[in-house]
């Protein structure tokens, strides 16, 4: 091992003294190689790496060899620069490729202040043109939007990011690579279209699929078999059928998946509570006069998350499963830890916050504390410990660990 | 056989010559020498006794510091491993993180010469952290202070903001 560490000085033939240091010479930078020097425009953001083409004749073309081009429009805002300069840029910088694959390209813009929207398609054509792999298309609008035919039939692309706009989707879509599929923010003019994008034979190698903030009927079109799901997100999105969220939710996606039949929008009625959970729902109303409700409602949701929260969701596939999982979470033989965000720092950095529960007065469909409950007033007790993991910005706010116990005493 | 292997005893350290422009011979451990890609391609084919490498476009100042590098990188790396095998955190990466920004905090000229000589022995990392440094320096100033801060010499009259 002390091999290793030796310095190497040790080893080698003594040196002589050092020769005097070698006349700086001016400007070191600009007579390295093109290559490198281009390389080095690669690690610069997009804009800055074509404003270094202006320092010397020498620094003229590095860009041209730019594999991760990146345009965003919101940089030109923040500089005070209009929307004519930024389609110009965009426009120079593809005419000055020099014909190398593009890896990455990614374009922010706000589609209706473009001088020439139809631009648009050009610079989405390039990318395609030169095997673009992962491409990120954020538009800002609600025009409909119709992008070249070829995006949709690229057989290099494997990542497909859309966000913010009204895509027309066009009747032919096959991308024989794409992986990674992430929409957001997303509307269509013809749906139908969808079941085109959303199929194992246009996209037969998705594995992963992210949807945030999209029509309800999105989670319903993900296909039944085929595609090898490793990770499907669905954000901003309801766990299950309530009133007010008859399709869309979560459950309907997993049942589509699963291919299991979708639950009557009738029966969707709210839910009591079936578990002993301190998690209180608060995305649907409550109807005391509800009728008994199963697991048909929420086939295979284990447990509840609440709307506005992120965290696991346990999906059990079959009944046995469910049942199973079901008494581990009453049984409280799961062990689950809750991460918050507070407001200020509790006065001590650890201890137990004992209060009732029950519907807030003001808001019926929230949760709140209610330290001396009337006793017509139906409240939970609850006891919670907590630990302060961390005091942030300067005692303001505390990231703050819980874990929760509720006593049932109706 | 009698002889069993005992980890105790490690076989004597087998070596490479490198030879630097200006005609200085620096001998270093085999897996040091191999941090250079150009030198790792075809390694094996050379004899065991001719392993020597006439670097005609490094010289002896920045081979000293291109060696120092790699010696620390597999250093670094064996310590990494070590620690990941017997399940023991080590904040290895994040030291090799800091040692490396100290490296490569040096004047322009002398950077020139490790990037050079990184490009020419084809050391990624080494060639990136160089790269990176460069990138750093040009990030978030305006043109005219990069061609300050290197000398620069605005020869050119075309302007790609300006409207054709």
């Amino acid at each position: 091992m002390l091999d290793g560490i030796i310095s190497f000085l040790e080893r080698i033939h003594i040196k002589e003294p050092k020769k005097p240091p070698r006349k700086p010479e001016p400007d070191v930078i600009s007579s390295l190689p093109q290559p490198i020097i281009s390389h080095i425009a690669s690690f610069l953001p997009t804009e800055e790496a074509i404003r270094s083409t202006i320092l010397s004749t020498s620094w003229r073309n590095v860009c041209s060899s730019l594999s991760n081009l990146e345009f965003n429009q919101a940089y030109f805002k923040k500089k005070k620069l209009d929307s004519e300069v930024f389609s110009r840029f965009v426009s120079h910088t593809l005419r000055s490729h020099d014909g190398s694959d593009v890896h990455k390209f990614t374009l922010e813009a706000y589609f209706e202040t473009l001088p020439e929207p139809m631009l648009v398609n050009e610079w989405i054509s390039f990318a395609v043109q030169h095997n673009v792999k992962e491409i990120y298309i954020s538009l800002h609008t609600m025009t409909p939007v119709t992008l070249p035919c070829c995006l949709f039939t690229s057989p290099t692309i494997t990542l497909l990011d859309l966000f913010d706009f009204r895509l027309k989707l066009p009747s032919v879509i096959h991308l024989s690579n794409l992986q990674h599929l992430q929409i957001e923010s997303l509307y269509f003019c013809n749906e139908m279209s969808l079941i085109n994008l959303f199929s194992n034979l246009s996209c037969p190698l998705v594995n992963s699929c992210c949807v945030v903030s999209c029509p309800p009927y999105i989670p319903d079109l993900i296909p039944k078999s085929g595609w090898n799901l490793r990770s499907f997100s669905i954000a901003n999105t309801v766990v299950h059928p309530a009133p007010g969220n008859a399709n869309g939710t979560l459950v309907n996606g997993i049942l589509h998946h699963c291919a299991l039949p979708n639950i009557l929008s009738n029966s969707i009625l709210s839910d009591l509570d079936d578990d002993s959970d301190a998690e209180l729902t608060g995305s649907h109303d409550d109807r005391s006069s509800s009728m008994e409700i199963g697991s048909s409602i929420r086939p295979g949701i284990v447990h509840r998350l609440d709307k506005g929260t992120s965290g696991l969701l346990v999906v059990a596939k079959d009944e046995y499963s469910h049942a199973h999982l079901s008494e581990q979470f009453k049984q409280h033989t799961i062990h689950r830890v809750y991460i918050s965000l507070t407001s200020g720092v509790p006065t001590t950095l650890s201890g137990r916050v004992e209060v009732p529960i029950g519907r807030d007065i003001n808001n019926r469909i929230r949760m709140a504390a209610i330290p001396c409950p009337s006793v017509s007033r139906q409240v939970r007790h609850a006891a919670s410990r907590y630990k302060v993991i961390e005091v942030l910005a300067g005692g303001g706010s505390a990231l703050v660990e819980w874990i929760l116990r509720v006593i049932i005493h109706w | 056989m009698k002889d069993s292997f005992n980890p105790s005893i490690e076989p004597p350290k087998k070596t490479v010559t490198l030879v630097s422009s200006d005609g200085y011979d620096f001998e270093v451990e085999e897996e040091v020498a191999l941090e250079s890609q150009v030198i790792k391609d075809g390694f094996e084919d050379k004899a065991v006794d001719d392993r020597e490498y006439l670097l005609f476009n490094v010289h002896s100042d920045t081979l000293e510091l291109i060696i120092k590098y790699c010696e620390k990188h597999v250093s670094s790396r064996k310590s990494i491993s070590a620690a990941a095998a017997s399940s023991s955190s080590s904040n290895g990466e994040e030291a090799l993180k800091e040692w490396d920004e100290h490296f490569i905090s040096v004047d322009t000229n002398t950077l020139y010469d490790i990037l050079m000589a990184a490009d020419y022995l084809n050391i990624k990392s080494l060639l990136d952290l160089a790269i990176q440094k460069v990138a750093d320096t040009i990030h978030g100033r305006s043109p005219e202070q990069i061609r300050k801060k290197f000398n620069i010499e605005n020869d050119s009259i075309i302007d790609p903001w300006a409207s054709e």
